[in-house]
């Protein structure tokens, strides 16, 4: 307010100033006011009117200073007073095999968004042809009134499924969520089973409680800077501890190791770390999961410069013969042709990971898709310096990224369980000559599509192994939203409208009726 | 310094050669004999015995010879006719050039003196102001030189009041009113008190004043008021209405109702003139 008043105060000197000229100029003649009688003996409205016609001028600037004012100092947005719904699209939200937290969370909406239409019900989940978390419009279903709590129950149940099948519930970013503040929305009303921990100006709601004690394997990996496996759990039961037995081959049975369990710090992940490989067994509260432990490195013939340079620069792969192709990306002329055939003698193989790496279009930057690593999902390798600089570089100086960890909040989620959900919608790769979407596809248009298939594996093994970062302690993030820029188009037409209207009204009066 | 029109005389003369009857002094006619004055007209009065007190020269010898007596006749009164000049001395009257107003209320008393009427002054605004009776003769001017040079122009015109207070206190048959006739009550039919009434109008158009199109403010002495008016061509155009329905209540021609507008830029000769037609019409 204080800058809206020093806005029109600025914009008022000139308005004073040309006044003051006004004043300054007035003409003033002695006259008998005789005939002229009619103009004080006036009523009101023809008062009001002379004034008018005297300050109108004056009044429109005034007027116009009043709406720069308004414009400048942002005191009226234009923006709708809508409130947007928002229900989290994490995995956590789907996570369970009884009512989901995602259940109660339609629920909710539905009970919130049916006092009245000013209210828009979104989805924050992630969006499979973009490759990044996007905000998706829901269409509400239609409870009417006086429906009965069971059809209601119902109603909701198979609005829930619909939802669980059309989009993907996976890591959110939910500084998508500014999309809804630029769409003018200036109340959001985020539902979802976990409450941020940094500040927000969401109105957060939590549906749920906490989970009953859990014990889930979230992921493993190899970290090849220390030569060891880590097994990372996400646990909330800590009363009874987690034995590790590896399997000896001579006994045939499992037998204890000594592994100690250590929490990562900001996070409810612990980790175990493992230095053999082999076939281990963890045995954790009333569940137990067993591991064949490799070390992933993978032999991938490498075809390419970038190709080249990443089996050597990266740890886990290796080049040489292999049924894995790793081949740079290449759209036409003999590339293309070459990388076809290169893709043909791969025959119908079962498991076929084929990296594509795109022509560098970005010097200091490639997209690869490592597809066993990142379940399909779009990753980026971070290449520091120049291709040209890669072979100075140490071994393991690379590192991937799967999604920025500072940005994304469901970094707990156990990934393993994504891997099943995906092996019970196999994607086969497919060629015709052209790459075709038959699975992902990705928003930058250079990057090529490539399609994975991922098949169980008879043997347990460790089935997302991702980079550490991943699930890296991840701080608390605020979410605290911009809204909605101003609006400056409407205050254009009304500047425009009262413009007109003034040049109407000089008009008028300078040339008379 | 009052100066009267040197064409003036020029005027007198030339009148009196176009019509003998300015030669002629205008007789007063009464209705009712008893008042009329004693005088030396041709108009038989009287015829009486001579008293003692009685000029000798007044004995009709003529009856003396065929009665032997001395009789004395007396005729009327001859007169000339009494003009009265209603001089508006309002504060209004300052839009106007107000020495141009003096020199032709002094050029128009000058000529009714050298064609030997008896002139009236009576100076007013709200009321009667100040009075310069019975003024004959052209060399009796100066007392209309300095009745008119002590007239002050202020406070408001309230001319019915006036007009019918003239009326009633000096009755007068022919009137020449110099106004501005800023005086909103003020209509001819008021002007039915008077035989004759001649109408000098002295205005100033609006368009006179050169206003530009700008703020202004109108400023009326007589009411101490001042109207703030934007003016441009509608305001321009509805003053110019209103001007010409004011002015247009007074633009008529009777017989005994003349109408002069006049001017401040106006050649005031041609005014005398017709002045003079329409006073001996």
């Amino acid at each position: 307010m204080i800058n809206f008043f020093s806005y029109l105060f600025v914009l008022l000197i000139p308005l004073l100033l040309i006044l003051i000229v006004r004043l300054k100029r007035r003409r003033r003649v002695v006259y008998s006011h005789t005939f002229l009688r009619s103009f004080e003996e006036e009523r009101l409205l023809d008062y009001l009117l002379r004034t008018f016609r005297i300050y109108y001028d004056v009044l429109f600037d005034l007027i116009i200073a009043v709406v720069l004012a308004l414009l400048l100092s942002q005191i009226v947005r234009f923006a709708p007073r809508r409130t947007a719904i928002c229900l989290d699209g994490s995995y956590s939200m789907i996570r369970g095999d009884q009512q989901t937290a995602l259940h109660r969370a339609v629920a909710r909406a539905l009970e919130d968004n049916s006092g009245g239409r000013s209210t828009r019900l979104f989805l924050v989940a992630w969006d499979r042809k973009r490759g990044k978390t996007g905000i998706f419009r829901l269409k509400e279903p239609k409870i009417l009134r006086g429906t009965d709590q069971a059809t209601r129950s119902a109603i909701i149940e198979s609005y829930t499924d619909e939802l669980r099948q059309k989009h993907t519930f996976f890591n959110v970013d939910l500084s998508a969520l500014q999309e809804i503040f630029d769409r003018g929305y200036r109340k959001v009303v985020f539902i979802t089973d976990r409450l941020p921990a940094g500040d927000t100006n969401l109105e957060v709601i939590q549906v749920g409680s906490e989970e009953s004690p859990f014990f889930y394997p979230a992921s493993v990996y190899y970290d090849f800077s220390s030569a060891s496996f880590q097994v990372l759990l996400y646990r909330s039961d800590y009363r009874r501890q987690i034995a590790v037995l590896r399997y000896d081959e001579q006994l045939g049975n499992f037998t204890v190791i000594p592994a100690a369990e250590q929490s990562i710090p900001g996070s409810e992940l612990n980790a175990i770390e493992i230095r053999e490989e082999g076939l281990y067994r963890i045995l954790g509260p009333g569940l137990d999961y067993i591991y064949a432990l490799r070390v992933p490195i993978r032999v991938v013939n490498a075809s390419g410069l970038y190709s080249r340079i990443l089996a050597e620069v990266l740890p886990q792969l290796e080049n040489g013969q292999s049924r894995t192709l790793a081949a740079d990306l290449t759209y036409s002329g003999e590339g293309k042709r070459q990388l076809v055939r290169q893709i043909r003698s791969l025959g119908r193989y079962q498991h076929k990971y084929i990296t594509l790496i795109p022509e560098s279009y970005t010097p200091a930057r490639a997209l690869i898709y490592p597809l066993e690593l990142s379940f399909s999902q779009p990753s980026y390798a971070e290449l520091p310096v120049k291709f040209d600089e890669m072979n100075s570089l140490p071994t393991g100086s690379t590192r991937l990224f799967f999604q920025d960890p500072e940005r994304t909040r469901d970094g707990q989620t156990p990934l393993v369980y994504l891997s099943y959900i995906e092996l019970d919608n196999p994607i086969e790769f497919s060629y015709d000559g052209n790459f075709e979407t038959r699975g992902w596809s990705v928003s930058e248009s250079r990057s090529g599509i490539a399609s994975f298939t991922y098949t169980r594996n008879d043997e347990l093994r460790p089935v997302n192994l991702t980079a550490q970062e991943f699930f890296g302690a991840s701080t608390p993030i605020d979410l605290v939203f911009q809204p909605r820029r101003i609006n400056r188009l409407p205050y254009f037409l009304i500047l425009l409208v009262l413009y007109l209207t003034k040049l109407l009204f000089l008009l008028r009066f300078q040339r008379g009726s | 310094m009052i100066s009267i029109d040197k064409e003036c005389q020029t005027v007198c003369r030339l009148f009196s050669k176009k019509s003998i009857r300015a030669k002629y002094p205008v007789y007063v006619k009464s209705e009712n004999p008893i008042f009329k004055k004693k005088g030396t007209s041709y108009d038989l009065k009287n015829l009486r015995e001579y008293q003692p007190f009685d000029d000798l020269r007044q004995i009709d010898w003529k009856l003396y010879g065929r009665t032997d007596r001395y009789y004395i006749k007396e005729f009327f009164e001859e007169e000339n006719e009494r003009f009265y000049l209603l001089v508006d001395t309002s504060a209004s009257l300052n839009i106007f050039d107000l020495q141009y107003y003096r020199t032709f209320i002094a050029s128009i008393a000058y000529i009714l003196l050298k064609l030997r009427f008896t002139i009236n002054l009576v100076a007013f605004n709200y009321r009667v102001q100040e009075t310069c009776m019975n003024v004959k003769d052209e060399k009796n001017i100066s007392r209309v030189l300095d009745f008119l040079g002590r007239l002050e122009f202020a406070e408001r015109t309230d001319l019915v009041s006036v007009l019918k207070s003239v009326g009633n206190r000096y009755k007068p048959s022919t009137i020449l009113l110099f106004s501005d006739l800023f005086d909103r009550n003020l209509s001819p039919e008021t002007l039915s008190l008077f035989r004759r009434c001649f109408m000098l109008h002295f205005y100033t158009a609006i368009e006179r004043l050169n206003l530009p199109y700008s703020e202004i403010e109108i400023e009326d002495r007589e009411l101490q008021k001042t109207l703030l008016l934007s003016y441009n061509p509608l305001t321009r155009r509805r003053m110019l209405r209103l001007e010409q329905e004011f002015l247009s209540r007074f633009e008529r021609r009777t017989r005994n109702y003349h109408y002069y507008r006049i001017e401040a830029t106006a050649n005031r000769v041609p005014f005398y003139w017709q002045l003079l037609e329409s006073l001996y019409d």
